[in-house]
């Protein structure tokens, strides 16, 4: 699978003409516009972002099915620290003629700030009837039981967090392809 | 079965219907001819809401309610977002219609062929099975209502708003309108300017009543729009159940329903409203639906969409107390024609709130369902928790499926879950039931019925019945 590591910007449009894997940090306004037009290709995108002092993001995505057999999968993942704040809307748009679809978003924002604020707006405009589309939204805070666990185990509070946050990352990262790539987000991240 | 051939049986069971269709009005009737003893010119202005108020003899005050509500409807313009509402003509409506004098107080002096209409609704039935009350509105003011004496006994009030207002004007002042401001949105609005009947609940202090209270509602007039006006306060430690069906005879002129409904859950209080909702396809409805509700209360809206041309609609819940649990259970179902833009918001303003919201849709034979959701945390509101589900099912190629949910979350110790999914019915629990010998549609029906299942379960039971005997119907003719 090729993979392409995206500057964030607005309006970026992906018209991918084999199997691809895009990794994004966004910073700042970032739009991105991911068209599935040649039968039989499978997309990926992930959004990666951490989050401090008053720091926010506006994402936005649109996976745009327009023929069949296609299938995509977007994956947002945030941890907002101290005030930050993120806004996210995430539209998959399965266009009549793309049947066979499978489309697929999830969202997850961890927060750890006191003052952090989020918005998330997943959207699905389906007008094929074959099709398997769904999206998936969190907001939460770190689980307590977790936390628990670890110090129960001999670590800090501090190291504790640092561990589950690290995790949230990796479940993601763990399905990038590329570990040159895993490598940059994981220090652009900086968690 | 090959495509072809498939259209074909659509066809023939389509002309099956139509077959059905056209000695409708001989079998069931339900155009009972008018007999309207006042109604007001066709359009909105001024002189007709005053019109409306001076017929119903009300106090000053409702008087100016009544005409800000106009001066916001005309000021504010129509949504953008949701359904088409360009071909409603607001000038070609009539908006009050009194259909004959006065409340019937028994089931004897009630008019014949309204009873006539009655009898075919199955209202006397329902009061031999000893329902808890029966309120039946036809057009647009409560002619018949009984209630059984053990309701009034406990303290509790369940009549028509025109009534209450006359006879408890108190509640009026402090709750009308405060739930739902007239400048809210413009079918707000419209209906603070013309509102007429309706239901008024008022459970005391730890009154829990066991039986559903249940209300009925018919248009019966061409082109005339129905703008109930319904108040219902569930006062400290009450429990209650409320529930209003519809069934609306079949024009084909498009005709408006616009009603608002207020709900306050107090301290404690748990209240129940249920909507089954299945206008003819030519109505819009367009209602507003809303709870406040205070501590440690508990709301939940059960909101059936099956009927109507366009509906838009979201009970919602402001939970302002802390611990309050808001709830909403949401069918939706779109055949030729139809549009259900349906949802729910629950807006988290005190801390340690919680909110559930799960919604169910069917499209078929080239019917739209939309999901439109909000979940809103407040600054205020710490620990709040938030779970939204909703599944569609589009069971042919001309349907269509959407999911605008948003949330916005302002407040860092908040716990929200959103999921959805959309698919079609899966060719292998088809096939699994084929083989056991079921045809295609029985097959169909039944995966259609599991579907909405964890809804109609909650259901008083002969709603429950209606609706799965609706759903079965429906489904004739949609294999393929």
């Amino acid at each position: 699978m090729k993979i392409e590591l995206l500057k964030s910007q607005q309006n970026i449009i992906l018209e991918p003409q084999e199997d691809t894997q895009y990794v994004i940090i966004p910073s700042g306004e970032a739009s991105i516009d991911l068209i599935l037009n040649k039968q039989g290709i499978s997309a990926e995108l992930f959004a990666l972002f951490a989050l401090k002092g008053s720091e926010n993001v506006f994402l936005s995505t649109r996976s745009v099915h327009k023929v069949p057999h296609t299938t995509c999968t977007i994956n947002v993942k945030g941890a907002l620290f101290d005030s930050s704040v993120s806004n996210y809307i995430g539209k998959i748009i399965i266009e009549k003629p793309a049947q066979q679809t499978t489309s697929y978003l999830e969202d997850n924002i961890l927060s750890i700030g006191n003052k952090t604020r989020n918005a998330s707006q997943p959207i699905l405009e389906i007008e094929a009837d074959d099709v398997k589309a769904s999206h998936g939204a969190t907001t939460g805070r770190i689980n307590a039981d977790q936390i628990y666990y670890l110090m129960s185990r001999g670590l800090s509070k501090e190291a504790a967090e640092k561990i589950i946050i690290s995790g949230f990352f990796e479940a993601l990262l763990s399905k990038v392809v590329d570990e040159k790539i895993r490598e940059q987000v994981r220090k652009k991240l900086n968690v | 079965m090959g495509r072809k051939q498939v259209q074909e049986t659509y066809k023939t069971k389509k002309s099956n219907v139509g077959i059905v269709n056209s000695n409708y009005k001989a079998k069931y009737g339900f155009n009972v001819p008018e007999n309207a003893v006042f109604k007001t010119k066709r359009g909105l202005n001024e002189t007709v809401v005053r019109q409306i108020s001076e017929m119903k003899k009300e106090p000053k005050w409702m008087l100016d309610f009544r005409l800000r509500g106009l001066k916001i409807f005309n000021e504010k313009v129509l949504p953008e977002w949701g359904g088409n509402l360009k071909n409603i003509d607001f000038d070609n409506i009539y908006y009050y219609l009194k259909p004959s004098d006065g409340e019937g107080k028994n089931w004897a002096d009630v008019p014949m062929d309204i009873k006539n209409t009655f009898d075919r609704l199955g209202i006397p039935e329902a009061e031999k099975m000893h329902l808890a009350g029966v309120k039946a509105q036809f057009d647009s003011e409560v002619v018949y209502g009984s209630l059984m004496k053990e309701l009034s006994d406990e303290g509790i009030i369940f009549m028509g708003t025109d009534e209450a207002l006359k006879k408890h004007p108190e509640f009026f002042e402090q709750y009308f309108g405060k739930v739902i401001p007239s400048h809210d949105n413009k079918f707000a609005a419209l209906n603070s300017a013309v509102w007429s009947g309706g239901s008024f609940v008022y459970i005391p202090k730890g009154a829990k009543v066991k039986r559903p209270l249940q209300a009925y509602f018919r248009i019966n007039a061409i082109n005339m729009g129905q703008f109930e006006r319904t108040l219902i306060i569930a006062d400290e430690g009450s429990e209650a159940h409320y529930v209003e069906g519809c069934t609306a005879p079949v024009y084909s002129a498009d005709s408006l329903h616009s009603a608002v409904v207020e709900v306050i859950v107090k301290k404690g209080a748990r209240f129940r409203y249920t909507t089954i909702q299945n206008w003819s396809n030519d109505v819009y409805n367009l209602v507003t639906k809303r709870a406040r509700v205070e501590e440690d209360g508990i709301m939940e809206w059960i909101d059936g969409n099956l009927g109507s041309r366009l509906t838009m609609k979201y009970p919602s819940c402001y939970l302002v107390g802390e611990r309050a649990h808001g709830e909403v259970l949401s069918i939706a179902y779109a055949a030729e024609g139809q549009h259900q833009d349906a949802g729910a918001k629950m807006f988290h303003i005190a801390p340690n709130t919680t909110s559930q919201i799960i919604s169910k849709s069917v499209s078929v034979r080239g019917g739209r369902s939309s999901y439109r959701g909000m979940v809103n945390v407040s600054p205020s509101s710490d620990n709040a928790k938030s779970r939204v589900e909703c599944d569609a099912l589009i069971l042919d190629a001309d349907s269509r499926s959407d999911t605008y949910p948003v949330m916005k979350i302002d407040n860092s110790s908040a716990n929200i879950e959103h999921e959805a999914t959309v698919s079609k019915i899966g060719e292998e629990k088809m096939f699994y039931l084929m083989s056991r010998g079921l045809t295609e549609q029985e097959a169909m029906g039944l995966v259609v019925s599991g579907f909405i299942e964890p809804i109609v379960k909650e259901l008083p039971l002969e709603y429950a019945v209606e609706l799965n005997r609706l759903i079965e119907l429906e489904m004739e003719g949609s294999v393929g």
